[in-house]
């Protein structure tokens, strides 16, 4: 008698044990499934919005070497300019005005 | 001791070192000083006229180098019509004819006050500075403008696309794309100040003299006023980048 509910409980833990293991497989395989979990972790999200965000934020390129290049060359402009401007500014026209 | 000397040393080289580069601008007014004190101070009929030949001389030798001068300017200014460039360089060189053959009728002269209503004419029929000079000055500054606006205008668009690629990945961009539209406006001014200016410098002319100076002093007011259009509209695209630099 000893030895029959002795050999139920093993059967019945085997059966326990490998119950469980079945049951982590399949969790297993439906979390492997991209979309199922994406939809089962959040329900309004949207896969490929998701990723043309991630697109486009790489595609702003921060570098600006030509406008910095162009600024440098309207200052150098500018002071051609200013030079200019002063020269003209102070031209003696004496010359122009004196008695004979 | 050496030090005091070093000091004395440096001072007397930064004199000899100023007085090299003014020095051709310290002779010309020297003499132009010189020709007219001796004939003011000539005494006898023959003293002034010697000396008013020697005036004159002196006089259309500066105005031969001044037009020499702006004709150079002239030849350097990449931005004004071809045609009005080439009408200035022609004026140019029929004044510099007419003020050679001047100089020879002056030197040949025996006649006192006919030598002197010659010299007189190298003023009043010539106006290389009251009318000439400015004229050209003017026009080189306009030159000078334009290049400046083209510049501004190509950094405007290069931002431009830049803003419009921040705007598209979803930033923030009213700040920088009110600076940039300020400065638009600001160049659009300037250009318009600088066409009026433009048009002021080229109409004027040595045969009237008080319209000429009419339309310098106009002239000069709309380059001014493009200048300070322009500038502000580089201040303005100056914090559009540094906006743009420090856009999250």
């Amino acid at each position: 008698m000893k030895k029959i509910i002795a050999s139920a409980l093993v059967l019945i833990s085997v059966g326990f044990i490998i119950g469980c293991g079945k049951s982590k497989t399949e969790n297993t395989n439906q979390a492997s499934s991209p979309t199922e979990a994406t939809n089962n972790g959040n329900s309004n999200s949207n896969p490929a919005q998701e990723g043309n965000n991630g697109n486009v934020s790489a595609s702003f390129n921060r570098n600006l070497q030509d406008i910095e290049t162009l600024t440098n060359s309207a200052d150098a402009v500018g002071k051609n300019v200013d030079t200019e401007y002063d020269e003209f500014e102070n031209l003696d026209t004496s010359d122009d005005s004196i008695e004979i | 001791m050496n030090k005091r000397y070093g000091k004395t040393i440096g001072l007397i080289s930064l004199g000899v070192f100023a007085l090299f580069f003014s020095w051709p601008v310290v002779t010309q007014a020297v003499q132009k000083v010189d020709a007219l004190n001796e004939y003011r101070n000539a005494k006898t009929q023959e003293e002034k006229l010697e000396k008013v030949k020697a005036l004159g001389a002196d006089m259309i030798d500066r105005r031969i180098t001044s037009l020499e001068q702006l004709k150079k300017i002239l030849n350097q200014a990449v931005k004004l019509e071809p045609t009005l460039k080439d009408s200035l360089i022609t004026r140019i060189n029929d004044a510099e004819n007419g003020l050679n053959a001047l100089k020879a009728e002056i030197q040949a002269g025996t006649d006192f006050e006919t030598v002197r209503e010659k010299v007189r004419s190298i003023i009043t029929s010539y106006r290389v500075y009251a009318v000439f000079m400015p004229q050209i000055r003017g026009l080189a500054v306009i030159d000078r403008l334009r290049t400046y606006q083209e510049t501004l205008d190509s950094l405007k668009v290069a931002l431009q696309a830049k803003v419009n690629e921040a705007e598209a990945a979803s930033r923030s961009v009213d700040e920088i794309q009110g600076k940039i539209d300020r400065a638009t406006t600001a160049l659009a001014n300037g250009a318009s100040f600088l066409a009026t200016a433009e048009r002021d410098f080229s109409n004027m002319k040595i045969d009237d003299v008080a319209a000429a100076h009419d339309l310098f002093k106009n002239g000069k007011g709309d380059l001014q006023n493009a200048r300070d259009s322009f500038h502000q509209a580089k201040t303005l695209l100056r914090e559009a980048t540094n906006a743009l630099r420090e856009l999250k």
